[in-house]
């Protein structure tokens, strides 16, 4: 599904945050990209989104390049990412940020998804016509992840959906990525929490200054000396 | 004081439709359009022309002016706005002053440097008794224009989905992009629908007030205040903002004339001493 | 000092000659200032038969428009004279120099220095502004040079450099309702109240005074004063507290041209009609007409110039021969600045006539002669000084708006009059 050959990418010209990056995510899978703070793991997202200005190499999505697409064209092939900061719109309700995730479906399509992420998120229902500024944490990530899936995506991006939130709902919501894994749907996750990327995805990078390091299943990973020093915190 | 109060209600509401558009542009594209005023003399002065010149019934030379200013507002963005917001969104503070001072000198050539003044009646029922005092119909027309259109600007950005992607730009532009919302596509449409609006202020404006080229920066401070006044970010608080500018100005007038200028900036001063966000501000909601 | 020993050695004059020209304690400081006279062996009114004009005018900027008419109404006077100009006994050419000051006195300061010290004009005129015309004026007076102005009318201009460096003419603001008053005493049912509304400037407040002085002499009751400041934009609560203050018969409005149209379309708008309503001295501005269209009929002002006037000079036999000229040579009717403007080289003309032969632009005798002149007839009317260098006017002609398409009639007094008052003024819904 995404195909990434040979990208490089940066902010400014002749300053690559990654170089030679090479990888792949299949239709039902779910991958994780590992790697310390700055080692490019948001840049890799926003080279796909077309965010970052600068990126030479290929990104493709089903046999179709991204490369130098606007971030809504990008978004309109059926790519959403969750970004680090959830991205919800804090002065719309938490029901238009949903409809805002289904733009340009007919509207029974949307109504229907609309009560399918509700199912999905109950805590949404409670708060559904509230802003989206008053949601706690998790609930904006719930929100964010919600109306991400609201455009049934072909992929999906998520960027450290677990960062400043409480164990509790951490726990919650990688339960849903689980549920969503497996779907018809390719999945990439940035994650500062190796131990449950490793558990929820198929298979792993491990970027490291803007190059990857090594890649591998997921499960093979989680012994990898390397991985178990650098991010497990085991010798 | 009950007739300076209804005077004062009667031009307030012409006062927010003249900031409505302001506002929107200021919230959504994060700027200070200068070529506001602009506006506003144009949909004033085509008024005039197609009205009093060309001798069109008026709601049509009314409609006709605010679809000018739109298309005029549209070809201002795509051609010369866009680009300078996209690298600096300060910058188009001064791009568009420099815009302002073209299109007058423009508007000169083509209309003259003479103030222009519609003088029409509603045929018929040329005033309205209130009591012991006097209302010109038209005036409650343009009352009632200024109203509806605000409320149907109101529904458009609340309740449409045009309204939802325009909201969604002005939280978190980029946010948005990522839901597939064209940004520059909205701008686009944003000030095309301030242009349409303002258009329409000034349309309704040029038949109680005379309106000429060099005015326009009058009319863009005018606008500024009023968004100051009502909140920023808030389409009921620029209608209220507008609503109390009027009464305010014509209490000011009414009672000090001499210092009225004095008076309602004191109390504009206080007012954001009070509340720092305006009468309706979003402030707390939106953290850019 | 040391600029002034520079250009004194350029044009090859030694010191001693400079120190002995000079006398007294500041000797050295005169000296400095008088050296453009002195550099010169041959002035060029002498070498090339030409004598220099100049002047500034805020050419661009907020009073372009105005600007323009002034200079419209200098390039009028140079075209009837054929650009010649009677000095003494000799005919020189005529040449112009016009700077644009942007309405900014340290730059007009600096084009005036300009203007004398490298331009060597015989003669200056303008500009337009209070402080712009006393910038202009300071730096003539630091040079000993004469200035007739027609754009200030605030008394500062007499006070500062009145009658001895620059000369106005335009009257002094008080003396613009005095017409009026007298008009407005004599109308049957004679008038009991009168109300004013004053622009928060100098020259409106002066006219002012001048109205309740006036009104308590003719036994008019002074009853409200608005005090407005200069950009109000809405009238309307002007207009409710003069329907509030009671019978009102006489509604005087000071303040320029954009006043007047806001004033009548909320007149208008509330249905207020005064028996009588005075616009002030700019309801001839074309832009009044342009917006108001029939809603002035039945407007007062009173008028600083018209083509209908009486006056005459030495090239036009009425007001009426220049209007058509200006209009022939311009494309449009003149309004009263070209007229004004049009005098000032006139007013040189005049007094250079008989000229000294070897220093004709000697400023204290055009100075002597300028306050000497006694209702010199010129198109703007009979010109004389007072001693602050303040052309003196009686007051303005009354005029009134006529018509459906209105008309402006001379009202007052009969000895201008071409029309009769349509007094009282109807109420609105009356007119037709």
């Amino acid at each position: 599904m995404l195909r990434i050959n040979d990208l490089t990418a940066g902010y400014f010209p002749g300053v690559p945050t990654l170089a030679a990056v090479g990888l792949s995510a299949e239709k039902g899978q779910m991958i994780s990209v590992l790697g310390a703070n700055g080692a490019g793991k948001s840049t890799l997202l926003g080279a796909i989104f077309g965010i970052v200005p600068y990126v030479a190499g290929e990104i493709s999505l089903a046999g179709t390049s991204l490369n130098g697409l606007k971030p809504h064209d990008v978004a309109r092939r059926g790519v959403r990412l969750v970004p680090e900061n959830r991205g919800t719109l804090p002065s719309l309700s938490v029901h238009e940020n949903l409809l805002l995730g289904g733009l340009g479906l007919p509207k029974a399509t949307v109504a229907e998804r609309v009560e399918r992420e509700l199912q999905r998120f109950p805590r949404l229902r409670e708060r559904f016509t509230q802003r989206a500024g008053m949601l706690s944490g998790g609930e904006q990530q719930m929100l964010a992840i919600a109306r991400a899936m609201m455009a049934e995506p072909r992929l999906l991006l998520l960027d450290e959906p677990s960062q400043g939130l409480a164990p509790v709902i951490v726990e919650q919501i990688f339960g849903l990525l689980a549920e969503l894994r497996g779907a018809d749907i390719a999945i990439v996750l940035v994650e500062q929490d190796v131990g449950l990327s490793l558990e929820v995805s198929d298979y792993s990078y491990v970027l490291e200054k803007g190059r990857i390091k090594l890649h591998a299943p997921s499960a093979d990973l989680v012994n990898n000396p390397y991985v178990r020093e650098a991010f497990l915190g085991v010798a | 004081m009950l007739d300076v109060l209804i005077y004062g209600l009667l031009r307030g509401a012409t006062f927010a439709l003249v900031a409505f558009g302001f506002s929107l542009v200021l919230g959504v594209l994060n700027i200070v359009n200068i070529t506001h005023g602009i506006f506003i003399i144009f949909g004033g002065l085509i008024t005039y022309t197609l009205f009093s010149e060309l001798g069109w019934p008026l709601p049509l030379a009314v409609v006709t002016a605010s679809l000018a200013t739109g298309a005029l507002a549209g070809v201002l963005q795509k051609a010369f706005i866009e680009r300078v917001h996209s690298a600096n969104p300060l910058m188009v503070l001064v791009q568009t002053l420099g815009l302002a001072i073209v299109i007058t000198s423009i508007f000169e050539k083509t209309w003259g440097t003479s103030e222009r003044l519609i003088n029409a009646i509603i045929p018929g029922y040329p005033i309205i008794q209130v009591g012991d005092f006097i209302v010109p119909t038209l005036e409650v027309v343009t009352f009632v224009i200024a109203l509806a259109s605000a409320g149907v600007l109101y529904l458009a950005m609340e309740r449409t989905e045009f309204g939802r992607t325009v909201r969604a730009c002005r939280d978190n532009p980029r946010s948005a992009a990522l839901l597939g919302i064209d940004i520059s596509g909205v701008y686009l449409k944003t000030m095309i629908v301030c242009g349409l609006w303002t258009g329409l202020a000034g349309a309704l404006l040029i038949t109680t007030q005379p309106l000429a080229p060099y005015m326009h920066l009058h009319w863009t401070i005018e606008a500024f205040l009023i968004v100051i006044i009502g909140g920023l970010g808030s389409m009921p608080g620029v209608l209220v903002g507008g609503l109390l500018y009027g009464i305010f100005n014509h209490l000011a007038y009414f009672y000090y004339p001499a210092f009225a200028p004095a008076l309602i900036f004191s109390g504009l001063v206080v007012l954001l001493l009070v509340r720092p966000q305006g009468v309706f501000g979003l402030g707390a909601v939106i953290r850019k | 000092m040391s600029d002034a020993k520079r250009r004194a050695s350029r044009a090859g004059i030694g010191r001693r000659r400079l120190l002995k020209s000079a006398a007294g304690s500041s000797a050295l400081i005169s000296a400095a200032t008088y050296l453009p006279g002195l550099t010169l062996s041959t002035p060029a009114w002498a070498q090339k038969g030409v004598v220099k004009i100049g002047g500034s005018l805020p050419l661009s900027g907020s009073f372009e428009k105005v600007a323009a008419l002034y200079r419209g109404g200098y390039d009028l006077w140079s075209k009837t004279v054929g650009n010649k100009m009677r000095v003494g006994d000799r005919e020189l050419d005529v040449e112009w120099t016009i700077y644009d000051d942007e309405f900014n006195p340290a730059r007009t300061a600096q084009l005036t220095e300009r203007l004398i010290s490298s331009d060597k004009v015989d003669l200056i005129v303008g500009t337009y502004g209070t402080d712009t015309v006393l910038a202009q004026g300071a730096i003539a007076r630091r040079y000993k040079k004469l200035t007739i102005q027609a754009g200030a009318a605030s008394a500062r201009v007499d006070e500062e450099i009145g009658g001895t460096t620059t000369f106005t003419v335009v009257g002094a603001a008080a003396a613009y309702p005095r017409l009026a008053m007298e008009f407005i005493a004599k109308q049957n049912p004679k008038p009991k109240t009168i109300a004013t509304i004053t622009y928060d400037d100098a020259a409106y407040k002066e006219m002012t005074v001048e109205i309740k002085k006036l009104a308590a002499e003719l036994g008019i009751k002074h009853v409200l004063d608005v005090e407005l400041p200069i950009n109000t934009q809405d009238l309307r609560p002007t207009v409710l507290r003069l329907m509030r203050a009671g019978a009102i018969d006489v509604v005087y409005s000071t303040g320029h041209d954009v006043p007047v149209i806001k004033l009548v379309q909320e007149c208008q708008a509330l249905q207020f009609s005064p028996k009588a309503l005075f616009g002030g001295h700019l309801t001839t501005t074309p832009s009044v007409k342009q917006a108001l269209k029939e809603r002035l009929n039945y407007l007062y002002g009173v008028a600083m110039w018209l083509p209908q006037f009486p006056y005459k000079d030495p090239y036009f036999a009425n007001c009426q021969a220049f209007a058509n000229k200006h209009k022939e040579l311009m494309g449009f009717e003149p309004t009263y600045h070209a007229a004004m403007a049009y005098t000032i080289p006139l007013l040189y003309e005049t007094v250079l006539r008989d000229a000294p032969k070897d220093d004709p632009f000697n400023s204290e005798v055009m100075r002597k002669k300028l306050l000497a002149l006694k209702g010199e007839q010129t198109i703007w009317g009979p010109v004389s000084f007072n001693d602050r260098g303040r052309i003196t006017v009686a007051g303005l002609p009354v005029i009134q708006w006529q018509g459906q398409d209105p008309q402006v009639k001379v009202l007052y007094p009969d000895s201008m009059a071409d029309g009769s008052a349509k007094y009282p003024t109807p109420a609105w819904s009356a007119r037709g």
